[in-house]
């Protein structure tokens, strides 16, 4: 799969955890992200961070039980009472234990679960996607400070090497190591790698690097000026039902500034690329699927069809459920099929092909 | 010819120095020439090169004075985008100027940098990669490759952007005699090619001298053009051939082996060799030492053994285990199995220990120097060997850097910062040296100066191993040369044998005079 | 020589068109600011039906989509044209420096990340800090494969502290400071980045963890209650790992922060460094 549809899915994912706080919804999702974590490829940079971030998530999830279980005594469904003492008020007065509240439990679960399905997507993404693939296609906008990472990720070795050496070093002159000696571990590794990056940068200026023209300003000021009308846009919206019209146009006319410092940056950006491979056809309507799901979840959160929200603390009643609601939810799992698909292919193809890595 | 570029009277300063850099330098490159640039280390070779290509001043900074103009620009004003694709430079070390990842990639860097569209950019990589021999490594990360792959690289990197002058900074001095030699084969090709004009910094000029056209002297910031032949004649350091021509009075100079044998045809040459004394107590005994790296066997079953008053050149081609022998000596390493005896007692455990008694220089030792002044960094040695303080004195000294005590370590010259390195590790004086690679990138007077410090330890009733590829330094200094291959001891023999006229590495002035190992010892 | 005798940034006095650089700065990270903190004061949600527990995170989620984009727009405005290839490859280096300092977990799992972001931004300047701070701390979730939610806001946390270090340096030479008290205040400086990094970084999850009367988030209950509310459930989750990180970021300075302080502002006058 590439990497510009694990993007999308990922984004599909946080959206829709982020829209629904209908449990058996909410379910779905978890369970359609496990399924994809099941069947993603573990190429990337980060193999060894999905069980980190899978026991972060779950960690998170207990946190918020928890917390829910300390201090959680909205609602009427009192389960138990735990006896406990108070912080003092000066330190803000936290009272912990008291009675627990079948509400707060199942709030603090709702949350916990979204929190969960993002993290894991997260996990399954950086396992999925190598993060050079993905710098090397980069905006215009932000191509010098994704230079700036590929310069890093380049220097990532010999940074690691000159530790090293520098601390052998130290014990060959008779030093002990320990704290003690960290300045003299650090400071040369340190000073040492910058006279490295000057004479990289000589080396990068000999060969036609230079800083590129810079944007004009009314380009920057215009992409700055995106920030207060989101900004504004987001107080009305919320805060001042009156006035949603108007925020729904200056989230426009934010769009609007973007997309100019957008192509602004893009005409000045001359250099070209070696490699652009362009998105296959079956990624481009990966990614146009994956925003119609989530702006579909979006409509439906904002026009309250399909039951997409559930609040326990109006007498925890039994969560709405609907074909449409549990459709989008199961949407989560659209990778899953794909990748089943291929290692279905896979198992039927010779053994020998099977073990080359299929370029996507 | 024509001239691509010419200089006139330019001056430099870098920013903050007193000295002039660059002292009313004017010269004339042609097309399609091939130019040498000699002298001593910080006597303004790299300056120079860089005056063509407007690094210097636009990207160090600092005055310049007179005229500079190549193909018509002049580099001091013309942004380096511009420059890039007339004058390409090539630097000293292979992992300080890779930006990418890949071999293709590196290779398009530049091009990307200029726009140049990516069907045209396939076609000059396609181009390119045969022409340096570097075909096969198209897809290649650049983690995984030698130095001389990896300056080969690098010069395709440049003339990717199909410059007309192509600069290099002393880019042979970080490689073993394998990579050199496929450097500098690959620019005799590409000079075959067309007219593309190279400028070249070296110290060695064994194997320059008879390749380039003219060669260019510079020294205190004075540039002065002349033929090889002069060169020869003139410069302080030259290839043993040339200095036995200067001390015998041929003329013309031989630049190679082969002109001096035919010019020394018919006549007799007599040797004063002095032998060495007879070595006294052994320091250091090794048994069937084995190494290996998980899979890897880095060192398969190597005895030797050290003793007072020897000097031992350790030779190899890069990967036989030179450096995974010291390691495993100083107790950096674990052997998998033999036993490592000094002075005939088994070795202590701890790296501390060992080092006090074998002490090690590993290569590029300038990276963990540290503190504010040298005297500091000298006394640093000397607090954690536990050793009186008075001992920085005389140590600064013995090294002959009382001068540079008050400096701070990363001011000093290349060359004085290396000599301070080498006094920091060193500064406990421990019976036993090990070096490895103490030469690379040092110019002609730091050899011989080196080579005196370690005929002089081994009269103390010293020992050292020297880690090296150059055999000419060497024949100054070794009493004995092991050459290790692939982790096993391939020769152990006395220097005399090894580097004779039917040695397996003869020495210039053996293949001349054929009992002689250095150009000293020949008398008419 | 102390370390505030050293001449501070030298600028060339000419006189240049308007250059919208510091006002774009300063806009997009108070405007980062004020939507990151929304949630201390933002009004009650105006739904007046059952549906407010859907509903109360909804505010607290966009405004921190706003914060980041302010991040994204910081960093582009700072690389985007203008930064010279030392810059370029300086950052590079220290990103990645700082990314492998951050894998090295000292005991009570510290670690040696921030020393390098406050002592780089300190040394190089606020411009310079913020992009360590922000890229570093991408660099390494790159490398460690950390990309999560959470990313946005500890790169803005972490491109704070470096940015907030490169303003600490002007003011402690106007506060006549130099020598033995110089390096305290940066300690000092450090101490508090130790907990405040960890009080910025965890604000993102808390509307959707803590359920509570005195620990949840609830839209409209005003700065000083929310505010009461975010401390009682940073106590409860982050305080004890915080103290730890800001013990060891004092220890970590008062070893290296002399020593590194000097070497990077020799460095800086050596290179003729400058950003821009």
């Amino acid at each position: 799969m590439h990497a510009a549809a694990w993007v999308a899915w990922v984004g599909m994912v946080m959206a829709l955890a982020l829209a629904i706080t209908n449990p058996l919804y909410l379910g779905i999702i978890l369970l359609g992200v496990v399924l994809v974590a099941v069947l993603a490829p573990r190429t990337g940079t980060g193999v060894t961070s999905f069980r980190a971030l899978a026991i972060f998530g779950v960690a998170m999830f207990g946190i918020s039980m928890v917390v829910a279980t300390i201090n959680g005594n909205y609602g009427e469904h009192i389960l138990f009472t735990i006896p406990g003492p108070e912080v003092p008020s000066w330190l803000g007065g936290l009272r912990l234990g008291g009675p627990v509240s079948a509400e707060g439990l199942a709030a603090a679960a709702i949350r916990g679960m979204a929190i969960l399905s993002i993290l894991l997507a997260f996990g399954v993404f950086n396992g999925a996607v190598s993060p050079q693939r993905v710098l090397r296609s980069t905006p215009a906008a932000l191509f010098q400070a994704s230079l700036v990472v590929t310069v890093g990720l380049t220097l990532l070795p010999s940074s690691i090497e000159d530790l090293r050496r520098v601390r052998e070093m130290r014990a060959l002159r008779g030093a002990g190591g320990g704290l003690r000696d960290l300045p003299s571990l650090v400071v040369p590794a340190v000073i040492g790698g910058l006279e490295r990056s000057m004479r990289l940068a000589e080396a990068m200026e000999a060969r036609g690097y230079g800083a590129a023209p810079a944007l004009p300003a009314r380009a920057r000021l215009t992409a700055a000026a995106s920030a207060p009308l989101f900004i504004v846009s987001a107080w009305c919206w919320f805060y001042e039902p009156g006035w949603r019209p108007f925020a729904a146009v200056a989230a426009l006319a934010a769009v609007a500034c973007l997309a100019y410092w957008w192509r602004a940056a893009a005409r000045l950006h001359h250099a070209t690329r070696l490699n652009d491979e362009p998105v296959p056809a079956v990624d481009r309507a990966a990614v146009a699927f994956a925003v119609g799901v989530a702006a579909l979840a979006v409509g439906a959160r904002l026009t309250g069809l399909g039951g997409l929200t559930y609040n326990p603390f109006a007498g925890l009643p039994m969560p709405a459920f609907s074909v449409g609601g549990a459709l989008i939810a199961l949407a989560t799992a659209w990778p899953a099929v794909r990748l089943g698909l291929r290692a279905h292919a896979a198992t039927r193809a010779e053994p020998e092909t099977a073990l080359i890595e299929v370029a996507p | 010819m024509t001239a691509l570029a010419r200089l006139a009277g330019v001056s430099y300063r870098y920013p903050g120095a007193e000295a002039l850099a660059l002292d009313g330098v004017s010269l004339e490159v042609a097309t399609g020439s091939y130019t040498l640039l000699a002298g001593p280390s910080a006597g303004g070779k790299s300056t120079l090169l860089r005056v063509f290509n407007g690094l210097v001043p636009q990207f160090h900074g600092g005055r310049l004075a007179g005229h500079a103009v190549v193909a018509g620009l002049d580099p001091a004003r013309t942004p380096s985008r511009r420059m890039a694709s007339v004058a390409g430079m090539v630097f000293q070390e292979p992992e300080s100027q890779a930006v990418t990842e890949t071999v293709e990639e590196e290779i398009a860097f530049g091009m990307e940098q200029q726009g140049i569209a990516a069907g045209e950019m396939r076609r000059r990589i396609e181009a390119l990669l045969p022409a340096l021999g570097i075909d096969h490594l198209r897809y290649r990360r650049l983690l995984t490759l030698s130095g001389g792959e990896r300056q080969r690289v690098a010069i395709a990197s440049v003339l990717a952007l199909e410059p007309r002058l192509l600069l290099l900074d002393e880019p042979t001095s970080q490689l073993d005699p394998a990579g050199t030699e496929a450097v500098l084969g690959a620019l005799d090709a590409l000079r075959s090619g067309g007219d593309l004009a190279i400028l070249l910094a070296e110290h060695r000029l064994e194997r320059l001298l008879g390749r380039v056209d003219r060669v260019v002297g510079v020294d205190g910031g004075v540039a002065r053009a002349m033929s090889p032949r002069e060169a020869a004649a003139t410069l302080a350091a030259v290839p043993p051939v040339c200095e036995l021509g200067r001390r015998l009075g041929l003329d013309p100079l031989p630049l190679t082996v082969d002109e001096a044998r035919s010019a020394l045809a018919g006549r007799r040459l007599t040797v004063r060799a002095t032998e060495p004394r007879a070595p006294g107590d052994e320091l250091i005994r090794v048994d069937g030492l084995t190494v290996a790296y998980g899979e890897h066997v880095a060192l398969r079953d190597v005895s030797l053994s050290l003793r007072e008053g020897e000097v031992i050149a350790l030779a190899g081609p890069n990967g036989s285990g030179k450096t995974t022998l010291f390691r495993a000596l100083t107790g950096l390493t674990r052997p998998a199995s033999g036993e490592v005896r000094f002075a005939g007692t088994p070795a202590p455990g701890a790296v501390r220990e060992r080092t006090a008694f074998a002490g090690l220089v590993p290569q590029d030792p300038a990276l963990a120097l540290y503190q504010e002044s040298v005297r500091d960094e000298l006394r640093d040695t000397l607090r954690h060997r536990g050793t009186p303080r008075a001992g920085v004195e005389p140590a600064l000294a013995r090294w002959g850097i009382d001068h540079l005590a008050g400096r701070n370590p990363r001011d000093v010259s290349v060359g004085q910062q290396q000599r301070v390195a080498l006094a920091a590790m060193l500064a406990h004086d421990p019976r036993v040296w090990l070096l490895d690679e103490p030469t690379r990138g040092a110019d002609g007077a730091a050899k011989v100066w080196l080579a005196g410090r370690l005929r002089e330890h081994a009269a103390n009733g010293g020992a050292a191993i020297v880690a090296t590829h150059d055999m000419e330094s060497a024949a100054r200094y070794a009493t004995r040369v092991v050459v290790l291959d692939r982790g096993a001891v391939r020769f152990d023999l006395p220097a005399r044998a090894a580097l004779g006229h039917d040695g397996p590495f003869p020495a210039q002035a053996a293949q001349l005079a054929p009992d002689a190992i250095t150009v000293d010892e020949v008398v008419e | 020589m102390t370390i505030s005798a050293m001449p501070l940034r030298q600028r060339p006095i000419v006189l240049r068109r308007f250059e919208p650089g510091t006002l774009v700065f300063v806009a997009l990270n108070l405007l980062g600011l004020f939507a990151y903190l929304n949630p201390f004061f933002a009004p009650g949600a105006t739904h007046a039906d059952s549906g407010w527990f859907a509903h109360n995170t909804d505010g607290p989620v966009v405004f921190a989509g706003v914060a980041a984009l302010c991040l994204v727009l910081v960093v582009a405005d700072l690389t985007g044209g203008g930064l010279n290839s030392k810059s370029l490859a300086a950052l590079g280096v220290m990103a990645a420096l700082a990314a492998v300092l951050r894998t090295i977990t000292l005991p009570a799992g510290a670690n040696l990340y921030f020393f390098l972001v406050i002592l780089g931004g300190y040394a190089f300047g606020y411009r310079m800090g913020f992009l360590l701070g922000a890229l570093s701390f991408f660099l390494s979730a790159v490398i460690t494969g950390g990309i999560g939610p959470w990313l946005p806001f500890q790169m803005f946390a972490s491109a704070w502290m470096g940015a907030s270090a490169g303003l600490l340096r002007p003011a402690v030479g106007r506060a006549g400071l130099g020598g033995r008290s110089e390096l305290a205040a940066v300690v000092v400086f450090g101490m508090a980045w130790g907990l405040l990094f960890g009080a910025i970084t965890n604000l993102w999850a808390w509307p959707f963890l803590a359920a509570g009367p005195d620990i949840a988030f609830e839209p409209g209950a005003g700065p000083a209650e929310t505010l009461r509310r975010y401390w009682n459930y940073y106590l409860l989750t982050s305080l004890g790992w915080d103290v730890l990180r800001s013990v060891c970021n004092a220890v970590v300075l008062v070893m290296l922060g002399g020593p590194l302080l000097r070497a990077l502002l020799r460095f800086r006058q050596r290179f003729t460094f400058e950003l821009g």
